[in-house]
């Protein structure tokens, strides 16, 4: 092994060591950057680096995207119009065998457009869906798994947050990354409403039997609340995906779009918009300050010589393309039963990045292979957040044991999801190569 | 020390909730100018001027000043796994490890970015453009934002020093006021 790859595996253990100890992931990435910069180049460099990467990275104009349609997402979530997309979807699906199994799906994909995290997605899915469906004798794991794993959809279906990431970690277009996580994004919802139903067949007693209550009249008057703000998602994705807008004023627009049919709804007010605007101020600078942590181990992991020493470490030792995939799927599925997304998006992208680059694999399909792992790494016990997400939301209703055993069969969709994408690269660049 | 601790208390929480409020602010600025920049260009044919410095500028502010109000709330993400397990004074050290590295990291980002600050008021730096936007008031709150969480950081490790943990917890009256 050359120097600079023990340098680099030294900085990332040790960094490992202090994000294990209980250091919050920003600060450990930056300091372990920090002092492996020093001793690999000197202290001026460190230096002017700290000087000038912060105000760089927190001012480049694409990056706007994230505080705003973390904004749209919570002015639509305080509105109540997530609840009203679940109830008009539940009213259409109650004759169906786990109805709300499928209609949490379908919801949970509708909400992902406007939203782009995973954990806020099945939070809000269990207060609103959970209830019921114990009430009506679903099975309590099952239920909690559904939750979990339609939540994923927020990182596939854009907005994606981790597309906005990745994209600022890797310089890849934000535009092309959502439009391209449109097609497998919706390919998972329905790969679930095809999977539920057979599931069912073997499990009848995972959901009760079906009793269809709602007059047709009722169900079509159920759907006129939420068209608006689909009506606003076609505009956002349409002005990106023509190019009309760029992600960041496309995500002003939802931003304004999403408060102002709120305000024309009265669903909203000076307290919940108040809300709205201090998670997206939290949730901004916890992002932005790992993003800019991110960038400076990544740049210390660059000037080592690591990054260079692994690519051709790997590309010189008989490693082929896929068979590097399918040792990433590998790392990326272990490491995500112990680590959090974002902090294993920031921590290996910088290292994994160049070498899938010198394969000559596409990038844009490769961060959608990314983020289909870390939705799997996300309902994958022992630390799937999005499984401590619905946990804690359910108040006591749903225990880690019962969560853990229901979120399987889910995690066998999203594995056989994962083996379609990998074997056709084209449902994930075809969208994106029609852009403008 | 008590004394010190209820001024910080104060002090800090109060420079923390302002600086949470400007953030605010400049979203809320930074969705008006997207919007409005898209309808103008598309419709009209008349951009906002300087619309995209005023976002550059704005996203600055809002990922800085949003820092001490997460740090209140312990929001920074941390791997917990391991840290869950520990009690008493082990976990305590551990939460000390984490506030130490906090003030430092906080610290270090105010004093680098405070340098750039006051280089950029010295040659008043603007952007280059048919609007000369001014970049120098987004460069010091971007330092005051660091310092205001480098501030909360230590107010939290003294309260851990003297052995009330509770002080940094998530939530405080403040915030269940705002």
């Amino acid at each position: 092994m050359t120097e600079p790859i023990v340098m680099g595996l030294i900085g990332i253990g040790a960094m490992i060591l202090f994000a294990a100890l209980g250091v919050p992931i920003a600060f450990c990435i930056t300091l372990v950057g920090a002092v492996g910069m020093v001793l690999v180049t000197d202290l001026d460099f460190v230096l002017v680096t700290f000087q000038t990467l912060p105000y760089a990275t927190a001012s480049e104009y694409a990056f706007a995207v994230i505080p705003m349609f973390v904004l749209m997402g919570a002015l639509a979530s305080s509105a109540g119009i997530i609840s009203e997309l679940y109830v008009a979807v539940n009213r259409w699906l109650e004759g169906v065998r786990g109805g709300l199994y499928i209609a949490t799906t379908l919801a949970s994909a509708g909400f992902a457009a406007i939203s782009g995290s995973t954990v806020v997605n099945a939070a809000m899915f269990t207060r609103i869906a959970l209830p019921e469906m114990l009430v009506l004798g679903y099975n309590r794991g099952i239920s909690a798994g559904c939750i979990a794993a339609a939540g994923t959809f927020a990182a596939l279906i854009p907005p994606s947050l981790t597309f906005v990431i990745f994209g600022i970690l890797t310089g890849e277009s934000i535009g092309e990354l959502f439009i391209a996580g449109i097609v497998p994004g919706l390919l998972t919802a329905a790969l679930y409403v095809a999977a539920i139903p057979v599931m069912l067949r073997f499990r009848p007693d995972w959901a009760p039997r079906p009793e269809a209550r709602t007059p047709l009249r009722e169900k079509i008057r159920g759907m006129t609340g939420i068209w608006p703000m689909f009506l606003l998602v076609v505009i956002v994705l349409g002005g990106i995906y023509t190019g009309i807008t760029p992600p960041t004023a496309a995500g002003a627009l939802g931003a304004v779009g999403a408060l102002l049919i709120a305000l024309g709804r009265r669903r909203i007010g000076a307290a919940q918009i108040w809300e709205s605007v201090r998670q997206t101020a939290e949730l901004t600078s916890v992002l932005f300050i790992i993003i800019i942590g991110g960038l400076l181990f990544s740049r210390f992991l660059v000037v080592s010589g690591f990054v260079a020493d692994l690519t051709s470490l790997v590309t010189e030792s008989g490693f082929s393309g896929p068979m590097f995939i399918l040792a990433m799927i590998v790392m990326y599925l272990l490491l995500g039963m112990f680590i959090d997304p974002l902090s294993m998006l920031v921590v290996t992208v910088p290292f994994v990045f160049p070498v899938i680059q010198a394969f000559g694999m596409d990038p844009i399909w490769f961060g959608i292979v990314l983020t289909k792992m870390i939705e799997i790494a996300v309902i994958t016990p022992p630390v799937g957040l999005n499984l401590f997400a619905v946990v804690s939301a359910a108040g006591g209703r749903i225990g880690t044991g019962d969560m853990f055993a229901g979120v399987l069969p889910f995690v066998c969709m999203e594995v056989a999801m994962l083996a379609i994408l990998v074997a056709f690269p084209g449902l994930s660049t075809w969208l994106p190569n029609t852009m403008h | 020390m008590t004394a010190l601790l209820r001024f910080l208390d104060r002090s800090v929480r109060w420079l923390g909730t302002a600086a949470l409020a400007v953030a605010a602010a400049f979203i809320g600025l930074l969705a008006i100018v997207g919007t409005a920049d898209s309808f103008g260009t598309q419709i009209f044919s008349l951009p906002v001027p300087s619309a995209l410095e005023m976002s550059q500028a704005g996203l600055a502010v809002v990922v800085f000043m949003g820092l001490a109000y997460a740090q209140r709330r312990r929001g920074h993400v941390t791997v917990d796994i391991l840290f869950n397990r520990f009690t008493g004074r082990i976990k305590a050290a551990f939460t000390g490890l984490a506030l130490a590295a906090a003030i430092f990291f906080f610290g270090f980002l105010a004093w680098r970015t405070g340098i750039g600050a006051f280089e950029s008021v010295a040659i008043d730096e603007r952007s280059w453009g048919l609007t000369r936007f001014p970049i120098w008031p987004s460069k010091i709150a971007v330092c005051a934002g660091c310092s205001i969480a480098m501030l909360e950081s230590l107010r939290q490790f003294l309260h851990l020093l003297v052995g009330n943990p509770d002080a940094y917890d998530a939530h405080t009256p403040e915030d269940e006021a705002l």
